[in-house]
C-alpha cells in the first residue's frame, strides 16, 4: 500500500460509501415509516367506523351493521380486511377475507399492535390491531391492508435513488482520480530535474512544486548545496595536497639524480621527506576526525564533542593535554554534522598542536547565532601574522604542517554558513579562534 | 360439464339455507358476509378448495384481477361451483365457473347483465 493515489482513493471510496449508504438507509427507512404511518392511520380510522357499527348480543356474538362499512371490504380478496375476535372465541370477518384467516393474537383492552404478514393470493398485509372492552365483552379488532401497491411505488423510487447514488459515487471517484492525476502531473518538472541532476545538467531541483512537496524539495536542495560545497572543498584540498607534495618531491628527486649526493643534499631530501610524512599524517588525522559520514544529519554538539575530544587526546597522547569544553545547548544545531566536525576538528587539531597543557572549547547560542570559541595556551601568534592568515589562508609555519590548510578549510566552511571567523589572543595565552555562525 | 350447469339460486333462499345448515345464525340477521362465512367453513372442513387455488386456476385461462366471487353450494344436487368475475388484462370482464371441489374449469364467458 505504498501508492499515495490508491490510499487517497480508498479513503475517499470508503467515506463516500458510508455516506451514501447512510443517506440511502435514512431515506429508505423514513420513506417506509411514513408510508406505513399513512396506512396505519387509515386502518385506525376504519376501526373507529367499525366500532361505531358494532354491537354484541346477549350470548356475546358480535353483530356488525355491514352496510355502513366501506364497499371495498365487501369484495373478496380486495386487499382491505377487517376482523373481530372476542375473548370467548366468537369471530366476525369482513366479506373481503372470504375463506382466508388473519389469525391475529388477542390483545388486552387498551393495547395496540401492528405487524406485516402474508395475505391471500400473494398479498403482503400491514395489520393494525387493538384490544377493546365493551361491557363484559373483551375483543380485538384487526384491520389489514395489502401494501403491495405502495411498496411497488416506494421500491421503484428506491431503485432510482440507488442507481443515482451509484452513478454519483462512480462520478465522484472519476473526478477524484482526475484531480489526483493532475496534482501528480505537477511533479513532472521535479522528475525532469532529478534526471538532469543525474546527468549533471543542474545542481538543484525546481521549487515549482505543490506546496506539500516544497519542504521536501527544499531539504533536498539544502543537502545538494552542502554536498556540492563539500565536494568542492575535497577537490581543493586534494589540489592543495598535491601542490604541497610537489616541492618536497622535486628536492628528493634532485638529490637522487646525482651519483653521489653531498651531505647537504641528503639532509635537504630527508627534511623534505619528513615534511611529506607530516602532510600524510595530517591528512590521515583529518580523515579520522571527520568521522563516519551521515548525509543530512544535524550537528549535536553534546553528542559529538565528547568523542571528538577523546580522539584528539589519543592522537596527542604524549602531551597530557587538558581539554575543557562547554556546550550548554541541548538541541542539535541546524548545521551539517560533517561540516561542523571538519570545522571543529581542524580548530581543535590546531589548538592541540600548539597548546602546551590547556585547551578550552565553548559552543554557545545567543542572538540568533552560534558562537564557537577555541583557545589554547600555546605561543600564540603576532597580530600582523594573524591578519595575513585570514587574508590568504596561507601557512603560518611552513615547517609545522597543519596550520595553513586547516585554517583555510575552516574559513571556507564559515563562509558557506555566512559566518565570521576572528583570530586573536587567548586569555590562556595562546591563539584564540572565534567563530560566529548565524542560525537562520 | 353441462351436468353441473347452475340453477340460479336467489340470495334469499341461500340465506335461509345457511341459517338452517349452520344453526348458529339467527334468521333475522341478514349479513352481507354470510356467503363468505359459508365458504370459510366449507374450506376449513376441506369440502371445497380454497379460493386462492381457484383464482390461480382461473388465471391460467384468463389472467387478471378478481372482482367478485360467488359460491353455489347445493350438496343435495351435487352442485359446488365457484363463479368468479375476473377483470382481464385486456380490460374486459369475464365470468368463469369452476368446480369448487376439483378446481376444474366449467365455463368461461364474457360478463353481461
Amino acid at each position: 500500500m505504498s501508492s499515495l493515489q490508491r490510499r487517497l482513493s480508498l479513503g475517499l471510496s470508503l467515506s463516500l460509501l458510508v455516506l451514501i449508504a447512510g443517506a440511502w438507509w435514512l431515506g429508505h427507512s423514513s420513506l417506509h415509516r411514513s408510508a406505513d404511518a399513512l396506512v396505519l392511520s387509515r386502518l385506525e380510522h376504519d376501526a373507529g367506523t367499525l366500532l361505531a357499527h358494532l354491537s354484541f348480543e346477549d350470548n356475546g356474538e358480535p353483530r356488525v351493521a355491514e352496510t355502513h362499512l366501506p364497499p371495498v371490504t365487501e369484495r373478496p380478496y380486495s386487499g382491505h380486511y377487517q376482523m373481530l375476535r372476542t375473548a370467548s372465541g366468537a369471530e366476525w370477518h369482513s366479506r373481503s377475507l372470504w375463506d382466508f384467516s388473519l389469525a391475529p393474537p388477542l390483545l388486552p383492552a387498551g393495547t395496540q399492535s401492528s405487524w406485516n404478514q402474508p395475505g391471500p393470493d400473494g398479498q403482503e398485509l400491514l395489520v393494525w390491531s387493538a384490544g377493546y372492552r365493551r361491557g363484559d365483552v373483551e375483543f380485538t379488532l384487526s384491520m389489514a391492508e395489502d401494501v403491495r401497491p405502495i411498496m411497488r411505488e416506494t421500491r421503484g423510487f428506491e431503485h432510482t435513488v440507488a442507481l443515482l447514488a451509484l452513478l454519483g459515487f462512480a462520478g465522484m471517484l472519476l473526478i477524484h482520480h482526475w484531480i489526483l492525476r493532475r496534482a501528480f502531473a505537477r511533479l513532472e518538472p521535479l522528475y525532469q530535474d532529478i534526471d538532469r541532476l543525474e546527468a549533471g545538467a543542474t545542481g538543484r531541483l525546481t521549487e515549482a512544486v505543490p506546496r506539500e512537496f516544497l519542504p521536501l524539495v527544499r531539504k533536498l536542495n539544502g543537502l545538494l548545496a552542502v554536498q556540492t560545497a563539500r565536494l568542492e572543498r575535497s577537490r581543493q584540498a586534494a589540489g592543495n595536497l598535491a601542490h604541497a607534495l610537489k616541492g618536497p618531491l622535486a628536492v628528493v628527486l634532485r638529490a637522487l639524480e646525482s651519483e653521489a649526493p653531498a651531505a647537504q643534499e641528503r639532509d635537504g631530501a630527508r627534511a623534505q621527506l619528513a615534511k611529506v610524512n607530516a602532510l600524510i599524517e595530517r591528512e590521515l588525522r583529518r580523515a579520522r576526525l571527520s568521522g563516519a559520514p551521515a548525509a543530512g544529519a544535524w550537528f549535536d554538539a553534546d553528542a559529538e564533542l565528547g568523542p571528538l575530544i577523546r580522539l584528539l587526546r589519543q592522537i596527542y597522547a604524549d602531551k597530557a593535554l587538558r581539554i575543557d569544553w562547554t556546550a550548554p545547548y541541548p538541541d542539535p544545531l541546524p548545521f551539517d554534522r560533517e561540516d561542523m566536525l571538519e570545522l571543529l576538528g581542524n580548530l581543535l587539531d590546531n589548538a592541540c598542536k600548539w597548546g602546551r597543557q590547556r585547551i578550552r572549547v565553548a559552543i554557545r547560542v545567543a542572538d540568533g547565532a552560534c558562537r564557537i570559541e577555541v583557545e589554547d595556551d600555546g605561543p600564540g601568534c603576532p597580530e600582523p601574522a594573524l591578519s595575513e592568515i585570514l587574508a590568504r589562508g596561507s601557512r603560518l609555519d611552513e615547517r609545522t604542517a597543519g596550520h595553513g590548510l586547516g585554517l583555510s578549510i575552516v574559513r571556507e566552511i564559515t563562509g558557506l554558513y555566512r559566518g565570521e571567523l576572528r583570530l586573536g589572543r587567548a586569555s590562556l595565552g595562546g591563539l584564540r579562534a572565534e567563530l560566529s555562525l548565524p542560525l537562520a | 360439464m353441462l351436468q353441473f350447469k347452475l340453477q340460479q339460486t336467489p340470495k334469499r333462499t341461500a340465506a335461509v339455507w345457511m341459517a338452517a345448515a349452520m344453526l348458529v345464525l339467527s334468521t333475522q340477521a341478514t349479513w352481507a358476509s354470510e356467503d363468505a362465512e359459508r365458504a370459510r367453513i366449507l374450506t376449513e372442513r376441506g369440502e371445497i378448495l380454497p379460493l386462492e387455488q381457484l383464482i390461480a386456476q382461473a388465471r391460467e385461462h384468463k389472467p387478471g384481477t378478481l372482482i367478485e366471487a360467488e359460491l353455489d353450494w347445493e350438496p343435495d344436487h351435487g352442485v359446488a361451483v365457484y363463479e368468479l368475475l375476473m377483470l382481464g388484462e385486456d380490460g374486459e370482464l369475464w365470468e368463469l365457473e369452476l368446480d369448487a371441489r376439483t378446481g376444474r374449469l366449467l365455463e368461461v364467458e364474457r360478463e353481461h347483465d
